[in-house]
């Protein structure tokens, strides 16, 4: 009954998205005296539309939680004894139930889309959801009719069970937030199809645009870190990163993403680069889609195949209708996107933005077509081809190197033009910064040129920002006659935009000196050990002193084998807070065995197994042991063993990216947002500053929470 | 206003001063890393597994097929004999063609690997160029003066005097 009811609920979920659609459609098209009513019907049907689908996950959780191995997701993917949590997060471990999670995000987000522009955005909220809604058709289309999670089978014992590499908390958490972003790309998307739909490209839709990107845009930053921590955590070779098509599908939506947050400012300033915000909002979401082209149709040879099927000729057929109505679209409203001023010369912001997008973007081609070139390469020649880290890091890191400079330049630039004598004034002491770097690391590492240019770059941004932070205090300070720390904090509160801006680039910094440090890593091959033996790795001194079996386990797991290893640096023994010796204990796991197909015939076979390194973190670095092999009989071990200089950084980056971004998405003070709720379609400013007058509009419009 | 005609003396010391710093990069011992023998898993980073279950991963990632081993004892058997990381590649390269390399060889339809990149971020130049031109055609005599600055700074203010003014005038701009 359940299952049938979801399915139910499914279809019920289109036919309000097709609802919601064709509503909208009519209203805009209606007389002015009906168009309220339809509209108020279209933003029913879309909320409809997310209840019906929120429901149908209801569902589906619960004949997990319940075992219902009659449906055959839930056999293929969960089994009795797996825990409750991994019960849940099975959901999204295969096709059908990772597209049903897609589709229900798509909906939340046409919901909040039409509940939040429902006062006071009469033409592009409801727009905007509706276009959101007919995404989310597409997506509950295809569950419906190709990838049917609630497909009924004959009831096995027991259920197939999770991928081992999937039961790990950081899978609960990283598919799911990695959704939210690619998903939150359609909204951008939707608002901009909605402001050329209606010919309103004006400052409340820049804001509006711009908090709908910020927040995809950070939830896929962390996303992406977290799916880093995931692989470094549990694939056990010692990296978080390595350019898998999978990993390189989420990073070009960002790439694009984050030249359009920096474009958009150009918009808002000068009314400059309309076309071009419109094109990379497009490809950005195209790229989200395409990711998942890429995850799901299995074109692309991939360490995450766990979700493959036959529907990439769907995600194609999407690609290109989206592709061609998006870009038509443009094309048709070339002229509405006109320029308002000119580009004043390269030394200025916006040249520093230019600069930016362009190397975002050829950064995100070049990502595509590596990840791409195996294919085109099989059919054009037909020979077999691989695109790997080597070609990735020669052309990507050129690129981000360029890009770190870049963090630290723009904003110490001035709108439209900037003396040469002055560019050098406000270079001088990032550039001092840098110089002074370059020796210390020298003298505190072996050379290494790629990682001391990040390094020192990393210092140049450094000084760049803490320096704007410093003369932004001072200037309030002055302006105001505010002292210390009320000017500093004012200065954040009221120019959050900007200063949430710079503590995301203090947050690309952090990311660099990361990733500057994999060019000092220190790996050894499997050493084999008995017990009391050691090995070295760096500084480190590792003895094993013997096999371990914890006693409390997850009810999947049939047993798990740990190698104890004590840890010593310089020959001294490194102490853990009790003042005893610090142990690791690399590990394996075994998984019971399960199946759907036939049990039995699988029961001689051995249970999966996933290992679990084992890794000792500080802010110079990680010691990161692998256990490869392991002999109960003679009690020997062979252990792999990476000390990765630092790593930690990486993931302390996150804490920048989250909270200048946050600071960015704060809400307006009341005083602003009152003089800011005015209706669209009243009267308001032109968006567009005049290159005379720039301080004209400040006060009044939305355009200050985009400008820097 | 001042035309900028050529750099100052002080603009050209802050130059001189990086090219100098510039200078250990050229003469730096190189990658003390590399100058050592390379291990196993250095030749794996620049070599895939091709077995059906790994997914094209770096041989140093792939876990315990026996693909993977098969290859990686090779790279060891070959490190034995005294080779080079290159001369191992190169091995690999002769040995199996492109399918295992990370990076394939620049040769044939390959070449388009690096090439079309290279060329995308290149034609990403001419429309900036474009505009740069229409500018210097249609704009008068250009006097470049910083305009986020209202006024020059006076001539006994503080070095750091002009990016005061540059901060002041941008928070003028965004404050209520």
């Amino acid at each position: 009954m359940f299952p049938t009811f979801g399915f139910t609920l499914l279809l019920l979920a289109a036919a309000c998205a097709g609802a919601s659609c064709v509503l909208t459609f009519v209203a805009f098209r209606a007389a002015e005296a009906q168009r309220a009513r339809l509209l108020q019907s279209a933003h029913h049907a879309t909320l409809a539309m997310w209840g019906a689908l929120t429901a149908a996950m209801i569902v589906l959780i619960g004949l997990f939680v319940s075992d219902d191995f009659s449906v055959a997701y839930v056999a293929g993917h969960s089994s009795l004894r797996q825990p409750i949590q991994y019960k849940i997060s099975a959901l999204w471990a295969g096709q059908a139930g990772s597209l049903l999670l897609w589709a229900w995000l798509l909906t939340c987000y046409a919901a909040l889309v039409a509940v939040r522009g429902k006062k006071n955005q009469t033409y592009l909220a409801p727009t905007a959801a509706a276009i959101t809604g007919a995404v989310a058709m597409f997506f509950i289309a295809l569950i419906a009719w190709k990838e049917n999670p609630f497909v009924v089978t004959t009831a096995p014992a027991d259920g197939a069970g999770l991928n081992p590499l999937l039961q790990n908390y950081w899978m609960q958490i990283h598919p799911p937030t990695l959704y939210v972003g690619y998903v939150g790309c359609t909204v951008p998307f939707a608002y901009a199809m909605a402001a050329l739909l209606h010919r309103r490209y004006d400052a409340e839709w820049m804001a509006v645009v711009r908090r709908w990107t910020l927040f995809p845009w950070i939830i896929l930053t962390i996303g992406v870190i977290m799916g880093g921590r995931w692989a470094y955590e549990t694939l056990g070779w010692g990296g978080y990163w390595a350019w898998d098509p999978v990993e390189n599908a989420s990073l070009m939506p960002w790439l694009t993403g984050t030249a359009f947050l920096h474009s958009l400012m150009i918009q808002a300033r000068r009314g400059m680069l309309k076309t071009w915000n419109m094109v990379l909002v497009c490809l950005t979401f195209l790229l989200s889609v395409f990711g998942t082209f890429l995850t799901r149709s299995g074109v692309i040879s991939s360490v995450h195949s766990f979700a493959e099927s036959d529907i990439g000729g769907y995600f194609l057929g999407f690609l290109a209708f989206a592709l061609v109505l998006s870009f038509g679209l443009v094309i048709w409203r070339r002229d509405d996107l006109a320029s308002d001023a000119e580009f004043e010369s390269p030394i200025s912001r916006e040249g520093a933005f230019l600069l930016n997008n362009w190397i975002l973007l050829g950064a995100a081609f070049a990502v595509l077509w590596g990840t791409v070139f195996p294919a085109i390469s099989e059919a054009v020649t037909g020979d077999t081809v691989s695109v790997g880290k080597p070609y990735f890091n020669r052309i990507m890191i050129p690129l981000g190197l360029i890009l770190l400079a870049l963090t630290g330049i723009g904003p110490l630039m001035a709108w439209r033009k900037m003396s040469l004598q002055k560019f050098g004034q406000a270079m001088r002491l990032p550039i001092l910064g840098a110089i002074v770097t370059a020796p210390i690391f020298w003298w505190l590492s072996a050379w290494h040129t790629g990682a001391a240019t990040a390094v020192c770059l990393a210092a140049f941004v450094t000084v760049a920002i803490v320096g704007e932070f410093w003369r932004g205090t001072r200037a309030r300070s002055a302006m105001t006659g505010e002292r210390g720390f009320n000017a500093f904090t004012n200065l954040l509160l009221k120019n959050r935009g900007r200063y949430g801006g710079y503590i995301v680039h203090l947050g690309i910094v952090m990311i660099f000196v990361g990733f500057s440090g994999s060019a000092f890593d220190k790996v050894t091959e499997p050493i084999h050990l008995k017990p009391g033996q050691s090995m070295k790795v760096g500084e480190y001194q590792m003895t094993f002193k013997t096999l371990a079996q914890p006693d409390k386990l997850d009810s999947s797991v049939e047993r798990e084998v740990n190698a104890e290893m004590a840890i010593s640096r310089n020959g001294k023994p490194v102490l853990d807070a009790r003042g005893q010796q610090f142990l690791l204990h690399p590990g394996v796991r075994f998984y019971k065995a399960a199946g759907i197909d036939n049990p039995e015939a699988r029961a001689g076979q051995p249970p999966q197994q996933a290992g679990i390194p084992a890794i000792m973190s500080n802010p110079a670095h990680d010691l990161y042991l692998v256990l490869s092999e392991f002999n109960e009989t003679d009690r020997t071990v062979s252990i792999k063993a990476w000390l990765n200089p630092l790593v930690m950084w990486i993931w302390i980056s996150c804490v920048f990216f989250i909270s200048g971004t946050a600071l960015s998405l704060l809400p307006e003070p009341r005083r602003l947002r009152a003089s800011q709720s005015v209706p669209e379609n009243a009267s308001r400013p032109s968006p567009v500053v005049s290159q005379n007058t720039p301080q004209v509009i400040a006060a009044q419009s939305p355009r200050e929470e985009i400008l820097q | 206003m001042k035309r900028i005609t050529k750099s100052t003396p002080k603009l050209r010391r802050t130059f001189l001063l990086c090219a100098l710093s510039l200078m250990p990069f050229g003469a730096a011992p190189g990658n003390t890393q590399t100058a050592q023998k390379p291990t196993v898993t250095e030749v794996a980073r620049e070599l895939v597994c091709d077995c059906p279950d790994c997914g094209k991963q770096a041989l140093d990632q792939c876990g315990k097929c026996e693909i993977g081993e098969k290859h990686r004892a090779t790279i060891a058997a070959q490190l034995q004999q005294g080779k080079s990381k290159a001369q191992v590649v190169a091995y690999f390269a002769n040995t199996y063609g492109d399918r295992l390399l990370g990076n394939p060889r620049p040769q044939g339809f390959n070449r388009s690997a690096l090439l079309l990149p290279a060329l995308a971020i290149a034609l990403g130049m001419v429309p900036l160029g474009l505009m740069l031109a229409r500018k210097r055609k249609n704009a008068a005599p250009a006097t470049l003066e910083q305009t986020d600055a209202p006024q020059a700074a006076p001539q006994n203010a503080s070095p750091d005097a002009p990016e005061d003014e540059r901060v002041k005038a941008a928070l003028r701009d965004l404050d209520s």
